[in-house]
């Protein structure tokens, strides 16, 4: 007599929910905001959503990838206004190209991320402390940069970038489709990817495997930076203008997306996808709430209550 | 009556026994301290000494048995309740908050208040002031405990304990860093408590201090108390025959290696410093192909300074590593696992395995580099590399993508094992690499280690447990105080004895 062996996987609710709890949120999210709201299931209201929820989300990977090496970054939204500020700027005084404006803002970022990656891996210093910092230097060198005054008046291969269409879908939506696709595949494929989540997971055995913990931490701080630079652009051009005040907790929405989506804030686990689908579920959220006549003030509100609970499911504090 | 009283025990355990995972740190230990007695506790690293003192302290939770204290049987005893019935432990690693006067830490939860609740600082200094004079301890209550030496501080962590309550004090280690001055107020601290009718618990490695200090002895092998005697019968001698006397099944077989046994490690002089203390002393040492090196030293012998020195991570004072003849300029891990070095790190869950990753992952760590291209991973190259592993060791799980932390202690034991073999090392370096693991797998690992040298690998063993030196090694190696003492081989027709291996690791040379 043969025997069967189930090789099938014990089936379990619990992980199976803290896997992908947050696309039933998600769904649910959705499904009661068209219940609540005849706008938002509209195809405008979709592209709407779509068009505010790429740069969150682009910001959102860059914070993952941080999160995962165990550290944080804080200086996010600052550098949103830095970047749409140093973009905007070379477009409007400069008549720089649209392309050389952005490489102009991406460089800027990448300076940062050198910064905060140097500061955090070279002289072991808290990462919270030091984005705090640097989150304010960016915040302040944003408002010189034009005596405090914003910048109006971009060209429209500009504001493109924020504002335009590839077919029917918004360019920014491209842009972050394009960056998540090079961030799941660093994340899961590469040699870069791997080191991140093994410093994460634990620095000591890292270090041991012979992995450069300086390098590595440093290259998850700078493509945080560029990806907030990047960010930045599309806020700059969407909103046609530089505006050093732009941004503003900016960061929080960053690290929610990031919990939400299940990366453990002490490093090591998670998947970037989680990351993506949180900022979405922060942005549909925020989105529905306004359809519904919500104030502002109040979502930052519900935000803060969404962060904590979904860090109290996911936090797991490593033994 | 009155006689009964006085020799009413101070405490006492019944039938303590306490496993952790699938071994038996203790098996049924009876003991019973008298009042005002100065009991030596000698055993093994990991005979379950400090296991038997942390459950009389309340630290940890005993199996099965209880403690009996003032009369009363206690089964689950807390910390915060022993301390109240008096009983104090003074452990090896220092508890004193450095920035923190020496009176703020004597009497650190133990403040003298006024009836408002607010703390008499000056009285708590003078209080202090007054213990250290009565001991002669030459160190000013209201020094900052950072400003202390380290025999200082360990001096300062004895007084401590001697604020409140007092009916057993247990001193685990206290010399290991006190010098000839310090002992001296040790000396004069010890009647003292003695005449108040304290029972005192002293665990040391070096036993002429036991014999010096101590009333009797009490010795634990495996978990279990062997000898119960009064330090008038037995000599060092007995008590190293005591601590290391049981049956050795030594399976040890000589190298089948038969290709050219070529040096691959070679340590010249190694001296190096941790926190400014000189861990490892003129140190050479060889490793040949097909050859297992065995290292014996009780702990803080210098065994994993000398492997933390030779791969950059301590000051390096003096000395160089070779590495099949050549020089290695700037140590660190990275370089020495260029030059075919692995190193099985002795705490596995701080320095061996990513618990919240998969084994897959923690096998690919440090082979990353070999198996891409243009940074990109060969995934099935890696996943076909950990089945391939799991698979020859014998790694049970549900598969390549199980987290490490789902398994055994045993089994992540192999993960990390499987992961220094897939960098494909000329010398395998392995720190304690059994220790907490269940029979199976450690019989398992050894024939693997052997297998290993068989084909022709140079392998270093370090390892606080003698049959598991015996089993595996062709020679050992002995440390005391960052120096080898003594080296010993299977030369045959040469009597292999733990004796001789044990004072040379307590006495020295």
């Amino acid at each position: 007599m043969k025997i069967r062996i189930n090789s099938q996987k014990h089936f379990s609710l619990s992980s199976h929910l803290l896997k992908f709890g947050i696309l039933y949120l998600l769904a649910l999210l959705i499904l009661s905001a068209s219940m609540m709201s005849s706008q938002f299931l509209t195809v405008q209201n979709a592209l709407n959503v779509l068009r505010q929820v790429s740069p969150v989300i682009i910001l959102a990977l860059g914070e993952g990838v941080v999160i995962i090496t165990s550290g944080i970054e804080l200086s996010v939204g600052a550098l949103v206004a830095l970047s749409g500020m140093v973009a905007a700027g070379a477009v409007s005084f400069w008549n720089m190209p649209a392309l050389a404006a952005v490489l102009l803002a991406v460089l800027f970022g990448i300076m940062f991320g050198v910064l905060n990656g140097v500061i955090v891996a070279r002289f072991n210093i808290s990462a919270m402390i030091v984005t705090l910092a640097t989150m304010n230097a960016a915040r302040g060198i944003a408002y010189l940069y034009n005596d405090g005054a914003q910048i109006i008046g971009l060209p429209d291969s500009f504001t493109n970038i924020g504002r335009g269409y590839w077919g029917a879908v918004p360019v920014p939506a491209i842009i972050m489709i394009i960056l998540t696709a090079v961030v799941v595949f660093v994340m899961n494929e590469t040699i870069l990817g791997k080191y991140l989540y093994a410093i994460g997971g634990n620095e000591e055995v890292a270090r041991l495997a012979g992995i450069s913990v300086m390098r590595t931490k440093i290259a998850a701080y700078v493509m945080c930076s560029m990806f907030a630079a990047i960010a930045g652009v599309i806020y700059a051009a969407r909103m046609n203008m530089g505006d050093p005040a732009m941004g503003e907790g900016l960061e929080m929405d960053a690290v929610a997306s990031v919990v939400l989506g299940g990366i453990n804030l002490y490093g090591g686990q998670g998947s970037i996808l989680g990351a993506v689908i949180g900022a979405m579920f922060i942005t549909v959220l925020g989105n529905a709430l306004n359809l519904n006549g919500v104030s502002s003030f109040w979502q930052l509100v519900v935000k803060a209550v969404a962060l904590i609970v979904a860090a109290l499911i996911y936090t797991k504090k490593k033994v | 009556m009155a006689e009964a009283a006085k020799r009413q025990a101070a405490a006492e355990l019944r039938n303590i026994s306490k496993r952790f995972g699938g071994t038996a740190a203790l098996d049924h230990v009876s003991l019973s301290l008298d009042r005002g007695e100065i009991l030596g506790l000698i055993g093994e690293n990991g005979a379950g000494k400090s296991t038997l003192m942390n459950i009389m302290s309340g630290a940890l939770q005993p199996d099965t048995g209880t403690v009996v204290l003032n009369g009363r049987e206690y089964s689950r005893l807390t910390p915060a309740l022993a301390q109240r019935l008096g009983i104090q432990i003074v452990h090896q690693e220092l508890s004193l908050l450095p920035e923190m006067t020496v009176a703020e830490n004597m009497f650190l939860g133990k403040e003298l208040r006024r009836g408002t609740g607010i703390i008499r600082r000056q009285a708590c200094c003078q209080e202090a002031q007054k213990l250290l004079a009565q001991f002669g301890i030459d160190i000013r209550a209201d020094r900052k405990v950072a400003e202390l030496s380290a025999a200082q501080k360990q001096l300062v962590e004895i007084c401590k304990s001697l604020i409140g309550p007092l009916e057993v004090l247990i001193l685990d280690e206290p010399t290991s860093s006190l010098t000839e001055h310090e002992m001296g107020c040790l000396r004069r601290i010890l009647p003292e408590l003695k005449k108040q009718g304290t029972g005192i618990v002293f665990i040391s490695h070096k036993l002429d201090e036991i014999q010096e200090l101590c009333d009797s002895i009490a010795v634990l092998r495996d978990g279990n108390m062997v000898r119960r005697e009064p330090i008038e019968q037995v000599t060092v001698e007995d008590m190293v025959n005591y601590m290391v006397g049981r049956d050795i099944h030594d399976a040890y077989t000589a190298s089948r290696f038969e290709g050219k046994r070529e040096l691959i490690l070679e340590i010249r002089d190694l001296r190096s410093r941790q926190y400014g203390e000189v861990t490892v002393n003129n140190l050479n040492l060889k490793v040949y192909a097909g050859e297992i090196v065995g290292v014996f030293g009780l702990i803080g012998s210098g065994r994993t300074e000398m492997i933390k020195a030779i791969h950059g991570l301590r000051a390096m004072q003096e000395g160089s590593v070779l590495v099949s003849g050549r020089r290695i300029g700037k140590l660190s891990p990275k370089r020495m696992i260029a030059e075919g070095v692995a190193w099985v790190t002795e705490d596995r869950r701080h320095e061996g395995v990513c618990l919240s990753m998969s084994i897959k992952n923690n096998i690919g760590m440090p082979i990353y580099g070999q198996i891409s291209k243009w940074g990109i991973i060969n995934g099935r190259k890696l996943k076909g590399m950990a089945e391939s592993y799991m698979e020859q060791l014998a790694i049970k799980a549900s598969g390549d993508q199980a987290w490490v932390e789902t398994l055994s202690g045993g089994n992540q034991q192999k993960v990390v094992l499987a992961k220094w073999l897939a960098s494909k090392p000329r010398l395998l370096i392995l720190d304690e690499p059994t220790r907490g693991i269940d029979v199976g797998s450690k019989s398992e690992i050894h024939q693997l280690i052997r297998d290993l040298r068989d084909q022709g690998m140079a392998v270093l063993v370090i390892s606080s447990e003698m049959p598991e030196l015996f089993s595996l090694s062709d020679r050992i190696l002995v440390m005391k105080n960052g120096e080898i003492t003594g080296e010993i081989s299977k030369e045959p027709g040469e009597a292999v004895s733990e004796e001789r291996i044990m004072k040379l690791a307590t006495l020295g040379a």
